[in-house]
């Protein structure tokens, strides 16, 4: 395993890594930057505010998903709707303006 | 402040707010949107057990476990802080039939008449909470995303396989929730 390992460039041994990741995934890490672990924590932070709006909106109720189901009320199919519908004007302007993350990087798709 | 943080959010406050973290992960650090992932990044780091599928470097996902952890975070301060303290407000038509299956609480976002304790080691609880969860794993992994994947981000991109993936997803809960769960809540 070794032996195999230094034979080939770490930029391959790179992109193999990331060929694996990416595997039968849709949601993975495009970044090559290297960071401390506390850039981390802007995720956390995302992350909490992302679970108090899945909350406070009723979205992982079980009655808010049979109603959904059962065609008897809008909410889910609102939140649903104007979720992609933000979510794609995002993407789309992104790639519009080509805009860079934070760190400067180019912002990958992979479609 | 605090009561208007804790009556239920309306479709156009929350929809938006979800499609915003889209931009917000690719922005903050080149970060694609979803959540079952993390499942994978678990089985990686704590059990790879020599499968090819669980090698790769998960550390370089650990942002995605702690999005997921965020979450559970954000969970407990709703579920605690906000709480909405009235009972929630469903459709009258799922409320008498629900009421026929004996479920009647609205005190919590899940039904505490059928996921509860006791109920686990029911033939009906067994189903509802192991084997459905089971199926819900399964079909995530097969699917290679769940519904924040999927629909959220996949849609966004304008991605064809997550259209079918969310297609599926509508016809198959179409279907669980009109045709077979009428008959799992009669058992």
């Amino acid at each position: 395993m070794e032996n195999n390992l230094s034979s080939i460039t770490s930029q391959e041994l790179l992109d193999k890594d990331l060929e694996q990741r990416s595997l039968d995934a849709i949601c993975v890490n495009e970044s090559t930057l290297q960071h401390e672990w506390w850039h981390n924590i802007k995720y956390v932070i995302v992350g909490t505010l992302f679970g108090i709006v899945f909350i406070k909106a009723e979205i992982i109720s079980w009655f808010r998903i049979q109603e959904m189901f059962r065609f008897q009320s809008f909410h889910m199919y609102g939140v649903i709707g104007s979720a992609v519908l933000v979510g794609a004007i995002s993407v789309a302007l992104i790639k519009k303006f080509n805009i860079k993350t934070i760190y400067g990087e180019t912002i990958q798709f992979h479609d | 402040m605090i009561e208007l943080l804790s009556k239920p959010w309306p479709w156009y406050v929350a929809g938006p707010l979800i499609g915003l973290t889209v931009p917000t992960l690719l922005i903050l650090g080149n970060k694609t949107f979803g959540i079952s992932s993390s499942f994978r990044h678990i089985c990686a780091s704590c059990a790879p057990a020599g499968i090819p599928f669980f090698q790769y470097d998960w550390k370089k996902e650990v942002w995605n476990l702690l999005f997921v952890l965020g979450i559970f975070i954000g969970g407990i301060i709703a579920g605690n802080l906000f709480l909405n303290p009235e009972p929630m407000v469903i459709n009258e038509n799922l409320k008498q039939e629900l009421a026929a299956y004996g479920i009647t609480n609205y005190s919590s976002l899940v039904p505490v008449d059928l996921f509860n304790w006791d109920n686990l080691l029911t033939i009906k609880g067994f189903i509802l909470m192991v084997v459905v969860g089971f199926l819900v794993g399964f079909g995530t992994r097969y699917a290679g995303g769940c519904t924040s994947g999927h629909v959220i981000m996949g849609l966004s991109n304008l991605q064809w396989p997550s259209l079918v993936a969310t297609i599926s997803l509508m016809v198959g809960g179409f279907i669980m929730a009109n045709f077979i769960l009428p008959f799992i809540l009669k058992i």
